[in-house]
């Protein structure tokens, strides 16, 4: 064989490889779009009356078919994760930011566009209505101290009752009755608040008594309790701290690492004093590596023991315009393959370099319920109950720089 | 898979039994079919839509399949015809694109994401459509001679001769990229 043999070989392997098995769609079935259809009619012009009426529907029956044979082929009875997943174990309540911009920016001109002084609020909405519970003002900001798109965060405890806010560089709690009005809100205490990094966001135990960050160089991986700001650390050296996602009763972090080796992700026990993340965790799956534009992120361990994260890619279509593909996949933890793809996105990048969000924004507490970013589709945020897509009720979109979380 | 196809008389059998033999064909194949359209068109999300039409074809022609063996042999054609028709249909919107996109045209053209260097898979998307399917099934899908000419309903002869034409090609073109 030639060099030249060789090198192609090589190379259309390398490509061929870029279609990884989690950034793999399902099949789908096929849209209803007036192209489809107006391809029907003319495939279907010299067919039987019959046949006209029948071609879409079995080319639907077809491709539902081959799905159903692909998901029970690769899930046995009894052993369907996430099947039963459905608004059922949905949490009650879910808190937003409304961030109204007011005054003038002390940035300079050519730099205020979005920013400024201004208020923040939290609103309280039923998941399932819509309908507002309470509100409470977390913050007025005096100029000086601009918001700016990334100056809130929002997390939850997995009792529904209990939200960690952020607001530049102070952090808040915010408790809410059983029937979702507001107990209160209050500054988490200096000593806690000043290890908090600005740009959020800390991630509130399932107890609602401890808040879980990474440190403004991704290095390290901080535990504050919340009522003595005693912190304990873990070095994530080599590599660099990813993401984060508190995990069943607050013992556990799953910590994504990310680094030469590939990405990692890790099952970090938090219950001691401190050390280093290889040394206090355990590995639960690995990527060798991901190609350019390819990024995964806001991983979580399902209540059946999968693991679930978002896999990012960007790539260029014709005309150069740049696209975001988002997906949320889940993988088995045993069998360490892909089980399916609950949710795909695709959205145009606006403008070079801008792309849009894309990720798991809260999980809810039974681990089945998760409040995704719309991915630039312009709905803001999503319900995905068990691979179930259902919009978000009762806010606005149009907010700026909205945040929620349950 | 158990069934056998001399022994089904019900239309009902017939439809399980399309569904069980295609379900089993998606699930040891579909990645590798996947990757072959993706190596053939440059981009995923279109190799994805190539894939599918062709399995959606695999499942309704399932009956007219003469040998039930054949069909992965079907499905990397229909893949290969598949391609053909988005290679063509992408060939119109690149020659309209900077007239609709306001853009200056010189943007990737149906890749993915960049590497660092440009690739002989790069340059195989410059050569003529019957060149890049015949080194594609050659030295990616590792097809003989024979097997590729049977894909491309072609004579052997010819896949030889295009082959060793599509290889020059990338010669010249690694030529003038070290020139």
């Amino acid at each position: 064989m030639t060099d030249i043999e060789e090198r192609l070989r090589h190379d259309l392997k390398k490509r061929g490889e870029r279609a990884h098995p989690a950034s793999i769609r399902p099949l789908r079935v096929p849209p209803a779009s007036r192209r489809s259809r107006a391809r029907y009619r003319l495939a279907s012009a010299r067919r039987s009356k019959a046949a006209r009426v029948l071609a879409p529907a079995t080319a639907m029956v077809a491709v539902i078919a081959i799905i159903a044979g692909v998901w029970m082929a690769g899930h046995p009875a009894g052993k369907q994760p996430g099947a039963a997943a459905s608004s059922a174990g949905m949490p009650k309540y879910y808190v937003t930011l409304n961030t109204v911009l007011r005054g003038k920016s002390s940035a300079p001109p050519e730099m205020m566009a979005g920013v400024g002084p201004g208020r923040v609020t939290a609103i309280v909405r039923d998941s399932l209505t819509g309908a507002v519970l309470g509100s409470v003002l977390i913050e007025r900001v005096a100029r000086g101290e601009d918001l700016t798109d990334s100056a809130t965060w929002i997390t939850a405890a997995a009792n529904d009752r209990v939200f960690a806010i952020g607001v530049l560089s102070r952090a808040y709690i915010l408790r809410l009755q059983s029937d979702g009005q507001v107990a209160g809100v209050s500054p988490l205490p200096a000593a806690v608040s000043k290890q908090v990094p600005g740009n959020g966001p800390a991630l509130l135990s399932p107890a609602g008594t401890e808040l879980a960050f990474r440190d403004t160089t991704n290095s390290k991986v901080t535990v504050v309790t919340l009522a003595t700001g005693a912190s304990r650390r873990w070095r994530a050296r080599p590599g660099f701290v990813v993401a984060l996602q508190w995990q069943g009763t607050g013992n556990q972090v799953l910590v994504e690492l990310g680094g030469r080796q590939g990405i990692q992700f890790r099952l970090l026990d938090v219950s001691g004093a401190g050390g280093s993340v290889l040394a206090h965790s355990r590995l639960v799956y690995s990527l060798s590596s991901t190609r350019n534009g390819y990024s995964v992120g806001d991983p979580m361990i399902t209540p059946s023991g999968n693991l679930l994260f978002v896999a990012r890619s960007v790539y260029t279509k014709l005309g150069g315009v740049q696209t975001t593909a988002c997906r949320v996949v889940e993988f088995s933890s045993d069998a360490r393959r892909l089980l399916r793809v609950l949710y795909k996105a695709h959205a145009p990048s606006k403008a070079v370099g801008y792309f849009p969000p894309c990720g798991v924004a809260s999980v809810g507490p039974t681990g089945l319920n998760l409040l995704i970013e719309d991915f630039g589709l312009g709905r803001g945020y999503d319900r995905l109950d068990g691979g179930r897509i259902t919009a978000l009720p009762g806010w606005s979109a149009k907010d700026f720089d909205p945040q929620a979380a349950w | 898979m158990n069934t056998s196809a001399a022994g089904l008389s019900q239309p009902g059998e017939e439809v399980r039994h399309a569904t069980v033999a295609v379900t089993d064909l998606f699930r040891e194949h579909h990645l590798e079919l996947v990757r072959l359209a993706l190596v053939m068109v440059g981009d995923q999300e279109t190799a994805e839509d190539v894939v599918q039409d062709a399995f959606e074809r695999l499942y309704h022609g399932w009956n007219r399949l003469r040998e039930p063996s054949s069909a992965l042999s079907y499905a990397r054609s229909s893949v290969i015809n598949g391609c053909r028709s988005a290679m063509r249909r992408s060939a119109v919107a690149r020659k309209h694109a900077p007239k609709l996109a306001g853009v200056s045209g010189t943007g990737a053209v149906g890749t993915g994401p960049a590497d660092d260097h440009a690739d002989l898979a790069d340059a195989l998307l410059l050569l003529p459509q019957r060149q890049r399917e015949v080194l594609v099934l050659r030295y990616y899908a590792d097809l003989d001679v024979a097997e590729v000419a049977a894909t491309l309903r072609i004579a052997p002869s010819a896949v030889r001769s295009t082959c060793t034409r599509g290889l020059a090609a990338l010669a010249r073109v690694l030529g003038e990229d070290r020139g």
